[in-house]
């Protein structure tokens, strides 16, 4: 999975990077505010950042606004790692967008599980946003039924999009997964099939 | 600009010895290190990493002191502290939030704010000798750092 590190301090940026790439993640770096929007504006961008608070460019907080600005189904899971730690600047960071706040020096174990976390809730972004895809496309399909169909009053086939007329059977099977039986209703047996069982008989006697 | 001072290698003429209440104690816990940073083979080159960038680090803060740019020293002092902590010597944190607090303040001149600025300063700048000698040890420990960062 990929990970942005944006740190302007370059011992920093080694140590979460090779600890990073330990775990299996795929880091992309960037020395300022500035470089870690280029990485973060693009809609390929990573699903995972780890942000610096004070950083020459835009800050960390900065950076959460204007990612959460950003329209995406699957928004970036931020950490702040700062060294601020008052728990106002924990508001301050937290309300301008980030998901989760790290105060340096950090314990490696720590920053370990706050990233699982946020793997976590990605997975469930991605299956979520999935599922929300499937229902809008079963939606599109459902509304084809809802919409207005062209009838023949007499014969009553449909006009297709095709500029088609189909049996109203084989129009529906086409645009949903019903499947029909054929039979006959009492009235049409009635007004129809009787009559005509009786026309054929007497033409036989 | 002022020249840039060399952690771990500060002439012992810029302190009188009496003034200078190093305890026995290092100022690295390896132990703790190494389990915070993940193995040391890392912290050999962080350590390695922070011996280069240091001394630019350090020459911005006594800069900023010079011309009592309380914001400049404050962005300084915030920089070195976040090389600094990677390795968690607690009396140079300190060091560092008290001078921060002061720039915060603008406490930096001026009769008792002056001299409480410059022992900070001078604390500060024994600590992070002390700090060198530690992490040029702990470098030449580990292989030289060959991974480009950035």
């Amino acid at each position: 999975m990929r990970i942005l590190v944006a740190d302007d301090d370059g011992v920093s940026r080694h140590r979460l990077a090779s600890t990073l790439e330990g775990w299996g993640y795929e880091v992309v770096l960037a020395r300022d505010g500035d470089e870690a929007w280029r990485v973060l504006e693009p809609e390929d961008r990573p699903p995972l950042a780890i942000l610096d608070w004070m950083m020459p460019g835009r800050d960390g907080p900065a950076l959460c606004r204007g990612l959460r600005a950003l329209p995406s189904s699957t928004p970036t899971w931020v950490i702040l790692l700062t060294a601020r730690a008052a728990g106002t600047d924990v508001v301050l960071g937290l309300g301008a967008g980030a998901n989760d706040y790290l105060t340096k020096p950090y314990d490696q174990a720590e920053l370990k599980a706050r990233l699982e976390v946020g793997v976590r809730v990605i997975g469930l972004q991605r299956e979520l946003a999935e599922r929300v895809r499937q229902v809008e496309q079963a939606l599109s399909e459902v509304k084809q039924l809802s919409g207005l169909l062209p009838i023949c009053c007499y014969c009553k086939r449909i006009r297709s999009d095709e500029d088609y007329w189909q049996q109203v059977e084989v129009y529906v099977a086409r645009h949903t997964d019903a499947q029909f039986t054929h039979g006959v209703c009492p009235t049409c047996m009635d007004e129809r099939v009787r009559p005509e069982m009786e026309r054929w008989r007497r033409s036989r006697s | 600009m002022s020249q840039t001072p060399e952690i771990g290698r500060t002439p012992p003429q810029r302190e009188p010895l009496e003034r200078v209440h190093c305890s026995a104690r290092p100022l690295l816990d390896m132990e703790t290190l190494v389990r915070t940073v993940g193995s040391e083979e890392l912290v050999g080159e962080i350590a390695a990493l922070f011996l280069e960038e240091a001394p630019r680090m350090v020459g911005d803060v006594h800069e900023a002191l010079e011309r009592g740019d309380t914001a400049a020293l404050r962005r300084a002092l915030h920089a070195l502290e976040g090389a600094v902590g990677n390795f968690e010597p607690r009396p140079v944190l300190r060091t560092i939030r008290a001078l921060s607090a002061l720039a915060r303040a603008g406490r930096l001149t001026g009769g008792g704010a002056a001299g409480l600025a410059a022992r900070a300063r001078r604390r500060l700048a024994r600590q992070l000798d002390r700090l060198g000698s530690e992490l040029r040890e702990l470098a030449g420990r580990s292989a030289p750092v060959g991974r480009e960062v950035g």
